[in-house]
């Protein structure tokens, strides 16, 4: 087998903060395949952001990469230099969708020039050849063609958001990063984005790191996903694997959270507290808090990423309780009946 | 008063017009009208939970601006306990404003950044002159679960999270015991862990304290467990209007459907098929007669004797629509060929453009001779070929109606299919 | 305005009810609180620093600051002599000594600084604030005033206003405070027409507030970094221009403000040569202008950040 496309092995992120060193990510690793749609979901705090800049070496500049590997097609990418990155990855190996991207777009520039600019520092395609790959593009986003020459105003929201996915995907990079891409986005928007994004994977294999807090949309559209709180992965594997058979306890309340349309009127959950944010080394699980199933060990160290040991071998949660967490769960809801009276707070 | 309901909000209009500039007043051409609110109606009584739903654009945001009283009606009237707002006196604006409250959906600018939580509280009392402040202001942030309220007064919102700021927004919503809340999307903007908490306490809140609500959104999915009625808003009017459980399982209009239909299903077992919808809502401007949808409706209705199929009509309204607002943009085309004076080339290119599908025939015929037209310069005879042959119900104003009991929808397939369009389009029955 | 705006039905009495007012607790809270945090408090010890040296500078004088020195030694006029024991910041080109210029001059200085400052502020924040907030057709005038302002060139204008005012030290500042407003004005109106679309304005309306009420609660304490900023820059201006000013007689050159004392280096032709006559002054005003918009700046900040420590503990969100 090739080697994985994206991996990460035990990746710690810190940022210098004038009260410490601020912990965003601790010890996560996970896989991305060609062709695989790969969801990274948490709330605010969690770090997913912050994987994501690393990635493509986009870090603000008081954090840096603290401990493990981002290994791109077998190579060490994380001590890249802005050089190597910009000669080698970004735009035609690992694009970026940022954030309310719809302002990213340059007003002051044809969407052709843009895509000009961006094929010129990063490959060495002739004029003629860049419009081309852009036309196809457009077309794949269901952009007319003969619209690549236009200013972004002359495009509304929604097109604007495609044409930024247009030039995402232009110079057929292997892996897209988008964060929030629809967050702003209605549902039928979203929805056609979506189909667009499908057709790239059917068509040029592209894979796709989805960063949002919105797992309907990872549960629905991604082959795998990972569910991070407050610096720490809780639990990652397939969408199915994590849908059928979810462990850890933040992983299933966070997705007991989201609305199901087809039952309208179950009750939503809701998880106390907020994410703690993290000095330095991180030696507790950063759900213990809010957690109705912590015990004491769950304090005292972090849980190790350990495989769940279902069907899907990338299937691993990090908790000390996972074997009996859900089905805890199910029975009393979120309570744990063996804990002892008088718990923290 | 009694029997006369909280609020009746009547046909509602709110239109706008577009500041002219020195061009139009020369030509003498009339400022574009926005029509962002456009004959809106429904009614609140006491204790009753109704949302708004609509993607960005349809004018849900400007009908809240308007019941608040932010912006001048237009249209239509909105009847407060029985007094019409249009004949409001000082007396009675202030009565509305201590009455009706308003929530927003950013916690980040809700509150004012140099106020206190005490502060910001405060204000709707001082404003109505009312007594018992600290008591009140005391009972309100126990009631939105910020506790114990001491350690909250003298904090700025800066020292607040998300979700402690929103509560703060809902507490200084109910500090005057309103009669009706209006809500624009209060949680979208916190953590969701966080939402069906706020969520759980606004409706308990509504509850306990005797209040209607207004509930504003584009999530349909978050809606049923807040409101009891959903009025679906498309371009200024609403489409459909029932009860929420009614609707999400078996939605009537067709936007509605597709509404319902494109909401993520978080599972990965079930394949939902992604949406047929291509294309946004057109801008509110000049909109005109008829149904709004039509230029994007998976069912807009052909004529009777008509043969086509569905798909390739669909494209055939789209591309009328197009024609008709003169949006066309044959000049980016025209530059797009080898040779911008062939006509053919750019009847070709005009068709390559619009259309994916086929049509045959007679069909096919009239659309080519309309093309010619087009490529030729004649719009109006390229209008009005395509209409003789294609012309829709659709393009005559849904009335709503009541399909079922409580169930509104302003769609052309729920009429009596005896209907027709007659040469002055005008609905008959035959 | 309505004093009811202001004082709460549930004061004590007129002091209870002046100090309870949001804006002066604010400044008296907020002097404490500046007083806590070092980078603002040094500042403003600073500001007081040079009041004080406009209070009494003319008394500590050393010397008459239209005596000529002469050398003790040679008889010789003292001119553009470098500092020494005598004169520890030197001499200027007609033999007066530097640093008693320097200790009278303060206070005109600071006069023209407080005033000319004071004025732009309040013009401009008053234009701006009322354009942006009002809008229609009192916006458009204002601002069609202001553009007009921009157009004005300073000197022609100073040479029309003595025919009204008279030369005088007041007239030049007034000259300043009149035309300079116009900056200020702008990025006002600006900002205001930005924090009038926030929500909280929107509901403080929609829940009935009077449009003073919205102006002085939550649009003023809004725009006040940015008018802090303006009215440190003013401060500057109006003490560079009341000196450019002297020259054409608008003001009077005998007060021997900062800026003159720069100025009068500026045209003998020795301000290279004999630095000590323009560095000093230059610095102070320079000190002078960063002191006040470095002060304004922490003290605002002190006021948003808000005196009530933050428990670390979780609280239920």
């Amino acid at each position: 087998m090739s080697d994985p496309l994206l991996e990460v092995e035990d990746l710690t992120i810190r940022y210098e903060t004038d009260g410490g060193d601020l912990t965003a990510v601790s010890g996560a690793s996970f896989t991305i395949d060609d062709g695989e749609f790969f969801g990274l979901a948490g709330e605010s705090g969690s770090g997913k952001s912050t994987t994501a800049k690393a990635i493509i070496g986009g870090l603000d500049d008081n954090g840096r990469v603290d401990g493990g590997t981002i290994r791109y097609r077998g190579e060490e990418i994380q001590d890249f230099t802005e050089k190597q990155l910009n000669k080698q990855l970004r735009w035609k190996e690992i694009s970026w969708i940022p954030q309310s991207s719809m302002n990213s777009l340059d007003p002051l520039q044809r969407v052709s020039e843009q895509a000009m600019e961006i094929g010129r520092v990063h490959t060495d395609l002739s004029k003629e050849a860049i419009r081309e790959k852009l036309k196809e593009m457009f077309a794949v986003v269901g952009l007319q063609e003969s619209r690549i020459d236009d200013y972004p105003h002359q495009f509304s929201g929604g097109m604007q958001q495609r044409a930024i996915i247009a030039l995402a995907l232009f110079l057929e990079p292997s892996l897209v990063i988008a964060d929030e891409p629809t967050t702003a986005l209605d549902v039928i928007m979203q929805d056609q984005i979506f189909k667009y994004l499908d057709r790239m994977k059917d068509d040029a294999e592209t894979s796709l790191l989805l960063i949002t807090h919105d797992i309907s949309v990872i549960f629905e559209s991604c082959d795998s996903v990972a569910i991070m709180h407050a610096s720490q992965i809780a639990e990652r594997g397939s969408t199915e694997a994590v849908h059928d058979n979810p462990r850890h306890p933040y992983a299933f309340m966070f997705k007991e959270a989201f609305p199901d349309i087809r039952e309208p009127d179950r009750d939503l959950e809701v998880i106390d507290g907020y994410p703690p944010e993290l000095i330095g080394e991180v030696s507790a699980c950063s759900f213990a808090d809010r957690c109705p199933w912590a015990e004491a060990e769950c304090r005292e160290s972090a849980p190790p990423l350990d495989p769940v040991g279902d069907d899907d071998a990338t299937h691993a949660a990090s908790c000390f309780r996972a074997d009996e967490a859900y089905e805890l769960y199910e029975k009393h809801g979120a309570a744990d009946p063996a804990a002892p009276e008088g718990g923290d707070d | 008063m009694a029997d006369a309901p909280l609020l009746e909000i009547d046909g509602l209009e709110k239109h706008f017009e577009e500041s002219s500039n020195v061009f139009d007043l020369l030509m003498r051409r009339d400022p574009s009208k926005i029509q962002a609110v456009d004959g809106v109606s429904f009614t609140l009584e006491r204790n009753d939970s109704i949302a708004v739903i609509g993607e960005s654009g349809c004018g849900k945001t400007t009908l809240l601006l308007t019941l608040i009283g932010l912006h001048d009606i237009t249209g239509g009237d909105v009847v407060y306990k029985g007094t019409p707002m249009s004949s409001f006196d000082s007396a009675d604006w202030k009565e509305y404003r201590s009455n009706v409250q308003v929530i927003f959906q950013d916690p980040f600018n809700s509150l004012d950044p140099k106020m206190t939580v005490e502060e910001s509280l405060k204000e709707p009392l001082e404003i109505h002159d009312v007594g018992n402040r600290d008591e009140r202001i005391r009972q309100v942030l126990e009631d939105v679960e910020l506790r114990p309220p001491e350690k909250y007064l003298k904090r700025k919102p800066m020292n607040l999270s998300g979700g402690e700021k929103q509560r703060v927004a809902i507490g200084r919503a109910l500090v005057l015991e309103p009669d009706i809340i209006l809500a624009d999307e209060p949680v979208s903007m916190l953590d969701v862990s966080t939402q069906a908490s706020v969520l759980r306490m606004l409706k308990g809140l509504i509850d306990d304290y005797d209040a209607s609500m207004i509930y504003i959104s584009h999530d349909l999915s978050t809606v049923s467990y807040i409101s009891e009625v959903v009025n679906v808003m498309y371009l200024g009017r609403i489409v459909e209007s029932a009860a929420t459980g009614q609707l999400l399982d078996d939605p009537k209009h067709p936007y509605t459907e597709a509404l319902v239909s494109a909401i993520p299903v978080p599972d990965p077992h079930y394949d939902r098929p992604r949406t047929e919808m291509s294309g946004a809502p057109r801008d509110p401007i000049d909109l005109g007669e008829g149904c709004r949808f039509r230029d994007r409706c998976p069912k807009v209705i052909p004529p009777d004797d008509l043969a086509v199929e569905q798909a390739a009509y669909r494209e055939v309204m789209a591309f009328r629509e197009a024609l008709e607002r003169d949006a066309l943009p044959l000049d980016r085309i025209r530059e797009s060929l080898d040779d911008p004076s062939d006509r053919d080339a750019l009847a070709a290119a005009i068709h390559n453009e619009y259309f994916s599908t086929e049509l045959s025939g007679e069909n096919a015929a009239t659309l080519d001779s309309a093309l010619e037209d087009i490529a030729g310069g004649n719009h109006e005879t390229a209008v009005e070929t395509l209409r003789e042959r294609f012309e829709s119900v659709c393009e005559i104003t849904p009335k709503s109606i009541e399909a079922e009991t409580d169930w509104h929808v302003a769609c052309h397939q729920y009429y009596d299919h005896d209907r027709q369009v007659t040469e002055d389009h005008a609905i008959t029955t035959d | 305005m309505s004093i009811r705006d202001l004082i709460p039905t549930s004061g004590a009495g007129p002091l209870a009810a002046i100090t309870s007012n949001h804006i002066v607790r604010n400044f008296v809270g907020g002097l404490r609180l500046m007083l806590n945090d070092r980078t603002t408090a040094v500042y403003f010890w600073i500001l007081v620093g040079i009041a004080v040296l406009g209070l009494v500078g003319p008394a500590i004088a050393p010397y008459d600051i239209e005596e000529t020195q002469y050398d003790d030694e040679t008889g010789e006029v003292l001119s553009a002599a470098p500092p020494s024991l005598d004169h520890p910041l030197g001499t200027t080109f007609a033999g007066y000594d530097v640093l008693s210029r320097l200790l009278v001059g303060a206070r005109p200085t600071v006069i023209t600084g407080v005033l000319g400052g004071g004025l732009i502020l309040t013009i401009g924040t008053t234009i701006g604030i009322t354009a942006g907030y009002v809008g229609g057709r009192t916006e458009t005038i204002l601002m069609r005033f202001t553009d007009f302002a921009y157009g004005v060139p300073l000197i022609p204008f100073g040479i029309v206003m003595i025919t009204f005012l008279g030369v005088g030290f007041i007239s030049s500042i007034l000259v300043i405070g009149l035309i300079l407003w116009r900056g200020g004005a702008r990025v006002i109106r600006a900002q205001t027409l930005q924090i009038k679309q926030y929500p909280f304005v929107k509901v403080a309306k929609a829940t009935g507030a009077s449009r003073r009420r919205i102006i002085i609660k939550h649009i003023l304490p809004n725009v006040a970094p940015m008018a802090i900023f303006f009215l440190a820059l003013g401060v500057g201006y109006a003490i560079m221009l009341q000196a450019s000013l002297t020259f054409l007689g608008v003001a009077s050159p005998f007060t021997p403000s900062w800026g003159v004392m720069i100025r009068n280096a500026f045209n003998s032709g020795y301000m290279s040569e004999a630095w000590w006559w323009s560095l000093t002054p230059g610095l102070l005003i320079g000190i002078t202008v960063l002191s006040t918009f470095m002060f304004g700046r922490g003290y605002e900040d002190l006021i948003t950040a808000d005196g009530e420590s933050v428990e670390a503990d979780t609280v239920a969100a």
